[in-house]
């Protein structure tokens, strides 16, 4: 008997905004090249390119994920991400890191969409067959069973490494999306700034991310046939 | 020709004010007791990402000046002994420079006439720091009379009348430290960590930190208060770095070093008379 499949969106479907996330990431990115090309130099070019993993809020991952995997273990799991492959595969692995899941590969990706008659990308999904789809019905064809949960915008913010903050600062390195305009040459000011930056950033979102902690979508769901495209 | 020797106090002569490293340190080696040591934190780790304000300014220059003219220093410091000796590590290793041994400590108190008043005296001392720079034990007298300079911000704890004591502004720098984040998570997911931090009142974290239940509860709380910290301490901060003791220092004591004069009470006297003008 065939196994049956159930095929997920990713931002906002299984965790919440990923756009401070992948600054903290882009940020490494760029270090990294920096060093590569010989423009950067010292113990910046010693960071881990895996720095930003460690330490994830665990309120970035849509809450109950963990239990629906194990309610539903006998299924097989696809990703269809409305984002590029390499930022894709970064989340489902940090997904399946933290829910010990595995999704199948290939993991679908904007690369794999469409462009409709109406000019908007659409996701198309032609290797399988007795799927469920859990995603932003947006991006499919009206006439597919979609289950579209709320969206989950929780929006985690990564606190920087603190080795990797002191040598930012060490080095000068001013223009970062993920920080802007805490960088002054003055050692307390730059700290003083960098605090309270964040504070704020967590303030502006404290509210809007309690309430999306609040999400039950994934305890309350029930799959039933129903729900299967054939 | 007789060397020189240095007495240096440690808190505000050569540091600034060690408050809020001193929580960081204890609070690791408290999470360590507490933990096992698992995850495994380092001991050294409040050594990461420090102030390079917490040293006074210009002193690599003045280590730099005595080792050039081969004067040897001593610290003479009322911490603990083990406080003392990892601060002095600390600048050891930031300057890969050596201070003689022993640190004189706490421990090695003269207690004056009231006994609930600690007093610094280093006669009761003179064997041990000559052995400590392999003196001859002729030169004793000619060392302790006339090549000794002893640098304390605090003259109430030496005799009223010592004529050795050069008096120097305290260095009131105040390093905030700027936490691991690894051992940040460590607290928030340990509540044994998290009494700890609480029964103890450690100054880096706030009361109400306990009532954080959330990832992002604890992050700005913890954001916060240590923006406020640095807030509360900034305008002194950067009016302090801007010290320069040990740079004038340095020109006043060269000359008599140069010509091989004995540093008298004299000139002591008219050393303290410059740095009070």
């Amino acid at each position: 008997m065939k196994k049956k499949k159930i095929v997920f969106g990713l931002e906002n479907v299984l965790v919440g905004n990923l756009e401070n996330l992948m600054s903290y990431i882009g940020l490494i990115e760029i270090i990294i090249n920096s060093c590569k090309h010989k423009k950067l130099k010292g113990n910046l070019c010693h960071i881990n390119k895996d720095i930003w993993k460690k330490n994830i809020s665990p309120n970035f991952f849509r809450p109950y994920l963990k239990e629906f995997f194990k309610k539903y273990s006998s299924y097989d799991f696809y990703i269809f991400s409305s984002t590029t492959s390499k930022k894709s595969l970064m989340i489902v692995e940090l997904i399946e890191e933290f829910a010990n899941v595995s999704f199948k590969r290939p993991i679908l990706t904007i690369e794999d969409t469409f462009i409709n008659s109406s000019n908007n990308y659409e996701k198309k999904i032609s290797h399988l067959s007795s799927y469920v789809i859990i995603d932003n019905k947006e991006m499919y064809n009206k006439d597919l069973k979609i289950i579209s949960p709320p969206p989950y915008k929780y929006n985690y913010i990564p606190v920087i490494d603190s080795h990797l903050l002191y040598l930012l600062k060490e080095n000068e390195i001013k223009s970062i999306d993920i920080l802007p305009e805490i960088f002054t040459d003055n050692y307390d000011e730059f700290y003083f700034n960098y605090h309270l930056f964040t504070a704020e950033l967590f303030k502006s979102v404290f509210e809007k991310n309690k309430e999306n902690m609040k999400d039950d979508f994934l305890n309350k769901i029930s799959i039933s046939n129903k729900n299967i495209n054939v | 020709m007789s060397r020189n020797i240095f007495i240096l106090d440690m808190d505000e002569c050569i540091i600034g004010n060690s408050k809020f490293i001193l929580d960081y340190h204890i609070l690791i080696t408290q999470i360590k007791k507490l933990t096992d040591n698992n995850p495994p934190i380092h001991k050294d780790l409040w050594k990461k990402n420090i102030s390079p304000h917490f040293i006074r300014p210009y002193f690599k220059e003045f280590l730099d000046f005595c080792k050039k003219n081969n004067i040897e220093l001593f610290i003479f410091s009322f911490g603990t002994k083990d406080y003392v000796e990892y601060i002095i590590e600390y600048i050891e290793e930031t300057f890969d420079y050596k201070f003689n041994r022993p640190l004189f400590t706490r421990e090695d108190k003269y207690i004056g006439i009231n006994d609930d008043n600690y007093m610094k005296e280093i006669t009761g001392f003179q064997d041990i720091i000559i052995k400590s720079i392999k003196a001859k034990p002729l030169e004793i007298e000619n060392i302790f009379s006339y090549h000794i300079l002893i640098i304390d911000d605090n003259y109430n704890f030496w005799s009223s009348n010592n004529p050795q004591l050069l008096i120097t502004t305290s260095y009131q720098y105040t390093p905030i430290p700027h936490l691991d984040i690894n051992l940040l998570h460590q607290i928030k997911n340990n509540q044994d960590i998290m009494d700890y931090i609480i029964n103890s009142s450690n100054s880096l974290f706030p009361t109400y930190i306990k009532s954080s239940n959330s990832y992002d509860d604890f992050f700005l709380n913890y954001h916060l208060y240590t923006s406020e910290l640095f807030r509360k301490n900034l305008q002194n901060n950067n009016e302090v770095i801007n010290d320069d003791f040990f740079k004038s220092l340095i020109p006043l004591i060269k000359p008599r070093l140069k010509l091989q004069k004995p540093f008298t009470t004299k000139f002591i006297k008219s050393l303290n008379k410059s740095f009070k003008d």
